[in-house]
């Protein structure tokens, strides 16, 4: 079936009754999660996974990617009139956002800021599509060490992405590594770190393991704080026509937002790097380009510093979704509970998901494209509603997710020592979150992990026992340098601000 | 410079990660070595980092100031400490109650106007499991269920 083919048979499927609603649905819950700080795509996506079991592999997908296109555009709501990011990319939107709420520009803001998204998100896509035919050949080039590298990589590339972090982040991916490995080895046979237990043999379940560590550990958060999420704030009236005049502004400033689109899309193709460094290096950059004169403007209310991380912050999910369709290698940990759904749903990312699935593909490319394009408009229609939502109180938000929560843990085995595994991945995430840990590590490595082992086996029979095949061939040599590089410029900068901090104290 | 020497949530946080990648060693080191190298790596790994983050702490760097009592807000950890206590219980209590309540639903409907579909279970249980827990949260902070929310959304 030639390309044309395909996409006309995904674009019928997302058009069915049930697709639709589907896709509305991820759109909604997306926007809902979305604007709630702290909750998040990531959270959303594992809640629902359980709820997407007895569904059809497409339309699980539709819903997925509803949930995925539409988290970061409702973000931005809050951050404009709470000065509260919904999700953490929408951070660099507060820095202009809110300055221009408090001068009655607020609509014009959120107009501003959910048409760049859309573009942001339609552009990213446009990136995936390009890079289809391409990705296919460059993965046919890697084999199980490369794959073995490129686990290593992803796990050291997304604890430096977390900066001063870098240890912290390690100490996660390891304990995430180590509770992969309990249970039945494939090869092997033998069951490991059980204790005696035989819910252990199949090891702990990726599903309660991911909701406990971000569902339950945010509600255990919010319910220690109490009160509701935002606690004031200048709830800025949204006025509906200097909306829809903020939704020309994008068109208006195109270079800014193809310029943000682009690193969006460019960093979110790095695995662990994430929208949060896409968001500021777009804002970054729009500030350094400014002329001289507006420079000055930026920080307190200049609309260009809304449209610019916006936009990068929708295109990266386009961007992520190449290594982590291509190699099956998340790039964020949203992408880490979205590999798990395909995999739940009998899909394998890799080289073969190109060419076996490649209907489910377009039809995800269709859904994130609809989903980011009918997420900006329920945006610019209801945002003064969509921020209401922060106000809702912890005792009414708490049992309402946890019940979710721990009936998604149970609902997909029938097993409740999978609510009992959620709960205490719950403390120790909250744990971990009090104590500035950042936890995206965490389902890295338990996705990471089993490719990693399996391809460290491959590695060692291709090698016969030996290391050396690791640096036989180019890609792995030039995987190999990108890992040894990380690692330096963490020392580097360890050693170095360290050293330039004391000789400053002396 | 300060020394930090406190046994707060940090400090017994990393001992419990030393202990459990000590533990991972030790059982670790009985498995093939195919399937031992892993965890020993990812093991040695976390030692490697604790200590260093438990000596930059030692030495006055930042890794470790936070504590469970406060990253950035004021909440005591006595309150963070009982929340999970309790958020434990009523959790589970509220599973058990939802679970019994939700089987009754499902075996009504089942008997009476379903076929017996494992998703329609898990949608009665998680109805049961959604009334219990918020039934016991609302009693939990003091407030039931008629004159807390429902009487909130009743009366506007």
């Amino acid at each position: 079936m030639d390309t044309l083919a395909i996409i006309a048979t995904a674009w019928s499927d997302l058009l069915q009754p049930w697709s639709m609603f589907y896709l509305i649905l991820g759109v909604v819950i997306g926007l809902v999660f979305g604007v709630l700080p702290g909750l998040g795509g990531t959270t959303a996506l594992a809640l629902l996974i359980p709820f997407s079991i007895g569904m059809t592999a497409s339309d699980a997908i539709i819903l997925m990617a509803g949930v995925m296109a539409s988290t970061p555009t409702s973000g931005a709501v809050t951050a404009i009139l709470l000065n509260t990011p919904g999700t953490a990319p929408n951070a660099a939107t507060t820095l202009d956002g809110y300055p221009l709420a408090k001068q009655g520009k607020a609509g014009l803001a959120i107009g501003a800021a959910s048409m760049a998204s859309g573009v942001g998100g339609i552009l990213g896509i446009i990136f995936l599509i390009a890079m289809i035919p391409i990705t296919r050949e460059i993965v046919l080039m890697f084999g199980p060490p490369e794959f073995f590298l490129l686990t290593i990589l992803g796990l050291i590339s997304v604890s430096l992405s977390t900066g001063a972090k870098f240890l912290k982040s390690l100490v996660v991916g390891a304990f995430g590594v180590i509770v992969s490995c309990v249970g039945y080895h494939f090869v092997t046979g033998e069951i490991r770190f059980s204790g005696g237990l035989d819910y252990l043999w199949d090891g702990f379940k990726l599903v309660p393991a991911m909701i406990g560590f971000f569902a339950v550990s945010e509600m255990i958060n919010l319910w220690a704080k109490g009160g509701s999420i935002s606690e004031g704030g200048d709830m800025a009236k949204v006025n509906l026509k200097q909306v829809l005049q903020g939704c020309w502004l994008p068109f208006k400033h195109w270079s800014v937002t193809l310029r943000g689109s682009a690193i969006g899309t460019g960093v979110g193709a790095l695995p662990g790097v994430g929208g949060t460094v896409a968001a500021f290096m777009a804002y970054t950059l729009a500030v350094a380009s400014a002329k001289p004169a507006d420079r000055e403007s930026f920080g307190q209310g200049n609309i260009i510093g809304v449209i610019a991380p916006e936009a990068s912050n929708n295109a990266k999910e386009g961007g992520a979704l190449v290594p982590t369709l291509a190699f099956g290698i998340p790039g964020s940990a949203e992408m880490a509970v979205f590999l798990s759904v395909l995999v739940l749903h009998g899909m394998v990312p890799g080289p073969t998901i190109m060419t076996e699935s490649i209907d489910i593909i377009w039809i995800l490319i269709l859904a994130t494209v609809v989903s980011g394009i009918l997420a900006s408009a329920i945006t610019i229609l209801t945002a003064s509603s969509m921020a209401k939502l922060t106000f809702v109180d912890s005792k009414t938000l708490v049992p309402v997710v946890l019940a979710f929560a721990l009936i998604g843990s149970y609902s997909l085995n029938n097993e409740f020592l999978d609510v009992v595994a959620a709960l205490g991945f719950g403390v120790i995430g909250f744990i971990f979150m009090r104590l500035g840990f950042p936890r995206i590590s965490f389902p890295l490595a338990l996705v990471l992990a089993p490719i990693m082992e399996t391809s460290y086996y491959q590695t060692m029979k291709i090698g016969d026992g030996s290391l050396g095949i690791l640096f036989d061939r180019t890609p792995s040599i030039v995987i190999f340098a990108c890992i040894i590089g990380c690692l330096l410029y963490f020392l580097k900068g360890f050693v170095f601000d360290r050293s330039v901090a004391s000789s400053a104290n002396s | 410079m300060e020394q930090k020497s406190r046994f707060d949530g940090f400090t017994i946080t990393m001992l419990a990660m030393l202990a459990l990648a000590g533990l991972t060693i030790y059982f670790g080191m009985d498995y093939k070595p195919i399937s031992r190298f892993l965890p020993i790596a990812a093991s040695i790994l976390m030692i490697v980092c604790v200590l260093w983050l438990m000596y930059d702490r030692a030495k006055g760097g930042d890794a470790g100031e936070k504590s469970l009592s406060g990253e950035g807000d004021d909440i005591p950890a006595t309150q963070i400490w009982q929340s999970i206590f309790w958020i434990s219980i009523f959790a589970a209590i509220a599973f058990f109650l939802g679970f019994i309540v939700g089987s009754g639903i499902y075996t009504f409907f089942s008997l009476y106007v379903w076929g017996k579909r494992s998703i329609r279970h898990a949608l009665a249980i998680s109805g049961g499991l959604a009334i219990s827990i918020y039934v016991l949260f609302n009693m939990l902070l003091g407030k039931t269920l008629y004159n807390g929310v429902l009487f909130d959304l009743l009366m506007g």
